[in-house]
């Protein structure tokens, strides 16, 4: 039987793509649990994708990595917006990005990969209506939460979709859509992290002088990056000394095993490693684009820079 | 000690007693506060060593930022000797000077509560979890032996004697960070994690120990096993799912289903 915040409309997964994940943007607020934070990689494109279908800001929707999930809507029509570097087909056809599209039931939606991007996001007018786990429809794997709380999207799966709000009232200001440069290294801006001074002077001028590149072994814990040995024997022992303590996305730790690894949404909630750098909120979304192979290298910002350029991130003015 | 009191759960024969809370480690202490990135607040309340009292100082500093329920503040992650505060990332943050003066206060006030009031505290709990030591269930336990040149059974021993801390929680839901572990069973990490661990799993690292909640990778030793469960994913709250809260002491006996080799 339907509850009643659901519209009858519904998406069956006809094929599953490399890794179809419900996202929201309500926290769990269960880190000291160890839970995972958990949501979106890129905060900014789901939101941009919920405000395109008049959605609320938590709403929950798809975030799909590389080849996405072919879904069939049933039970009546609903209304689409994907953002992030994926692409929208409706039967087939091309869409464009960032717009609210009609799709009528009967029809499939599929989300094909677009490079040098690698994720995307795709909300529903109505948000997808799964239950509410621990007070979030967000994924955590690692946590094996109950059912599509705890997985990908597998074929067979329905996903229920609430009652459409209808489009938004207003057009939206400008996307803060960061496109991922197409040719070269990508620049992540950084500020200094808390063990910024725990670390030698040679390895900190390294970190922010070599081109690292995105290990195949990268995921939502972490990107792994490699590149010329980063560790000093002596720093090893540093991090062997080192309390537990909260992490946060994008911080930039060193492991034992030399390389550097970006923690993402899906990060142990406690570590113990030296974390000499921060990635700022506002390069979240290249963070979330990096595949196997891209070039990365760090560039040391401001913290006003770094406000201002997630205003823009945000798609808000700058003036407030 | 007060009398037993049954854990308020079907996991098997974990039994929760109750008693006085711990010495808190009454040396005074202003949290330190500075910015994570753009968008957390670390909170320092104590020295970059171990030592129980910082652990209980962020427990307690955790929970009143918590409890305060400041505008813009996401989540609140106590470690071993700081709180992390980490920032909405759907917002941008239009001042910044603001909500750092917010969590100073909300800090400040909690550090001196704990310094005035520490018996104030509600008495931890004792928790005695069942464990099988050794074989397959503890497939290092012989490793752990052969390097501290204990007895295996010598090693079990020790693992039972003391009664540890819950320190904190983290890594997987409802894992707890136990500590401390006798410096004599203190062995490194194996050298390259298994990718998967079942879940009960008993280990030990270092001066820690835990149980692991659900199959997970890991590389942690592992001396036995259990079947209490540490979190039920049914739970109203992920705070009811789990077993162990900080603070409560955890107990390990021998589960006379499983037997030392």
């Amino acid at each position: 039987m339907r509850g009643p915040a659901r519209s009858g409309a519904r998406l069956v997964v006809v094929r599953a793509g490399l890794q179809d994940l419900v996202v929201d943007c309500r926290p769990r607020r269960a880190l000291r649990f160890g839970l995972v934070e958990g949501g979106p990689l890129d905060v900014a494109a789901l939101l941009r994708a919920n405000r395109a279908v008049g959605n609320p800001s938590d709403a929950a929707g798809l975030e799909s990595l590389g080849r996405g999930p072919t879904l069939q809507v049933e039970g009546g029509s609903v209304r689409v917006a994907v953002t992030g570097e994926l692409q929208l087909l409706v039967d087939g056809r091309p869409c464009p990005r960032g717009r609210s599209l009609a799709v009528v039931a009967g029809s499939t939606i599929s989300v094909a990969a677009s490079p040098p991007g690698l994720r995307g996001w795709l909300a529903v007018a109505g948000g997808l209506e799964l239950p509410l786990v621990f007070g979030s429809r967000s994924v955590d794997r690692p946590g094996r939460l109950e059912g599509l709380a705890g997985r990908a999207l597998a074929l067979g799966d329905h996903l229920p979709v609430g009652p459409d709000p209808g489009p938004p009232a207003r057009s939206e200001p400008p996307s803060g859509r960061v496109a991922p440069p197409v040719r070269g290294p990508w620049t992540l801006r950084v500020l200094r992290g808390p063990q910024w001074t725990w670390v030698a002077g040679e390895v900190r001028a390294h970190l922010l002088s070599e081109t690292f590149t995105v290990s195949p072994q990268s995921d939502r814990t972490g990107l792994r990056l490699l590149g010329r040995w980063v560790v000093a024997p002596a720093d090893r022992q540093v991090s062997g000394s080192m309390l537990s303590e909260g992490t946060a996305f994008g911080a930039v730790q060193l492991t034992p095993e030399g390389g550097p690894l970006v923690l993402l949404a899906d990060r142990g909630s406690l570590g113990g490693y030296p974390k000499p750098l921060q990635v700022i909120t506002a390069d979240a979304p290249l963070l979330a684009q990096a595949r196997p192979g891209t070039g990365i290298r760090f560039r040391l910002t401001t913290p006003a820079a770094a406000r201002r350029a997630q205003r823009l991130c945000l798609g808000r003015p700058l003036a407030e | 000690m007060s009398g037993d009191a049954v854990a308020g759960r079907p996991a098997p024969s974990a039994r929760t007693l109750t008693r006085a809370p711990p010495e808190m480690g009454g040396r005074s202490w202003r949290p330190r506060i500075r910015w994570v990135g753009d968008c957390a607040l670390e909170v320092a309340v104590g020295p970059q060593r171990a030592d129980l009292g910082s652990v209980a100082r962020a427990q307690r500093v955790g929970a009143a930022l918590l409890a305060a329920a400041l505008p813009g503040v996401q989540d609140v992650v106590p470690g071993m000797r700081t709180v992390l505060v980490i920032l909405e990332r759907t917002r941008p943050l239009d001042d910044p000077g603001r909500i750092r003066a917010l969590v100073r206060q909300v800090a400040d006030q909690a550090a001196g509560e704990v310094r005035r009031a520490p018996a104030s505290d509600p008495p931890a709990r004792v928790v005695v979890i069942p464990v099988r030591y050794g074989g397959e269930d503890g497939p290092d336990l012989e490793d752990v032996a052969c390097e501290t040149q204990l007895a295996a059974a010598e090693v079990v021993a020790r693992h039972q004697a003391s009664e540890y801390t819950v320190l904190a929680l983290g890594f997987r839901p409802g894992f707890a960070f136990l500590g401390l572990l006798d410096p004599t069973l203190a062995v490194p990490r194996r050298a390259s994690p298994r990718t998967l661990v079942p879940a009960g799993s008993v280990g030990v690292a270092g001066r820690q120990t835990g149980v692991y909640p659900c199959d997970a990778p890991g590389g942690w030793r592992l001396l036995g096993r259990t079947s209490v469960r540490l979190f039920d994913p049914a739970a109203a709250t992920a705070r009811d799912a789990c077993l162990l809260r900080p603070g409560d002491l955890v107990q390990f006996v021998a589960d006379p289903a499983g037997s030392v080799r």
